[in-house]
């Protein structure tokens, strides 16, 4: 997948190919790792969360949500 | 791109996508507010490379527990994976289902029908979210009265009863945005009783399954929202 990407970058990128693959590739990299670590960071604290019975917390998070995405849309957004 | 907004946007990929929060809605917004085109080229590679990096997290976190678990013997990984490809097959089929009917029903059927056309619908992802939320207290409340042990139901500690359930209301999650997937596999888990801790490592294991299917879907999600990618 990865691979397929940079191939689709590097024929987008035209003339400049290799330049245009390089500069992404860095930052990309970069990305994965933070990533990574706010990955393990959230699965740490769902767990957390999980077994520590406060499961409900994200139900009240995605409800607030909830009502702010509506308020977005009845924004005009 | 500068480095300060691939630093946010790897942060918020890598805790939304893996918190019950969906992931959709805040990655969105993200981009929005940084003004990012993920249609861009340099964007697409980035992001792929943010998930692979998140699913490498998902599997480094749970990698002791399942091979104490899934991989404890042949016989136990064969139980494992038949739960999770009957999970994967309901999902897909319920998921694919409910994509056809909406094309058909709600969107006619045009030239350019696609599920896809609903993914930034707020009026779509707000009640999503909600539904998710709910099922999340229910699930969390429930559990608090009637705590489930973690040594119940065998080994991998489920069934197929349950994991078809699961499955199920992963295909829920496959047209709707903001119904959080791990939010409601492990409370769907949850409330069909499995142990919190097993229905967490089961949800992820279908995460890790699911995500070459999640890429498809996306990647043909960003070319809609404006691309001049060559596909």
């Amino acid at each position: 997948m990865v691979a397929r990407e940079a191939l689709r970058l590097a024929k987008a990128g035209h003339g400049n190919a290799g330049v245009s693959v390089a500069s992404a590739v860095v930052p990309s990299l970069l990305g994965m790792v933070f990533a990574f670590f706010a990955g393990l960071l959230a699965l740490k604290w769902l767990s957390g969360w999980l077994e520590s019975g406060r499961w409900y917390l994200f139900g009240i998070y995605c409800l607030a949500a909830a009502a702010a995405v509506a308020g977005l849309y009845g924004a005009g957004y | 791109m500068s480095i300060l907004q691939v630093i946010v946007l790897a942060v918020v990929q890598g805790m939304a996508e893996l918190l019950p929060v969906s992931s959709s809605a805040h990655v969105v917004v993200a981009e929005k507010l940084m003004g990012l085109d993920p249609s861009a080229p340099e964007m697409t590679l980035l992001l792929v490379m943010l998930h692979t990096g998140t699913m490498f997290a998902v599997i480094v976190y749970f990698w002791r527990e399942w091979r104490a678990t899934y991989f404890k013997s042949a016989a136990v990984f064969r139980r494992a994976a038949t739960l999770v490809a009957i999970a994967t097959v309901i999902t897909g089929i319920i998921g694919e289902i409910l994509s056809k009917l909406i094309e058909k029903f709600v969107l006619h059927s045009g030239p350019h029908a696609d599920v896809e056309q609903l993914f930034s619908h707020l009026e779509l992802i707000a009640p999503a979210l909600a539904a998710a939320g709910v099922l999340i207290l229910i699930a969390g409340r429930r559990e608090e009265r009637v705590p489930k042990s973690d040594s119940a139901d065998g080994v991998v500690g489920l069934g197929v009863e349950q994991a078809a359930w699961i499955g199920a209301i992963q295909g829920l999650c496959l047209p709707f945005r903001g119904f959080s997937r791990s939010g409601a596999t492990i409370s769907t888990g949850m409330l069909a009783g499995v142990a919190r801790r097993r229905a967490e490592a089961f949800s992820f294991a279908l995460a890790v399954v699911l995500t070459h299917r999640w890429w498809r879907v996306r990647r043909f999600d960003w070319r809609k929202r404006g691309t001049a990618m060559q596909v």
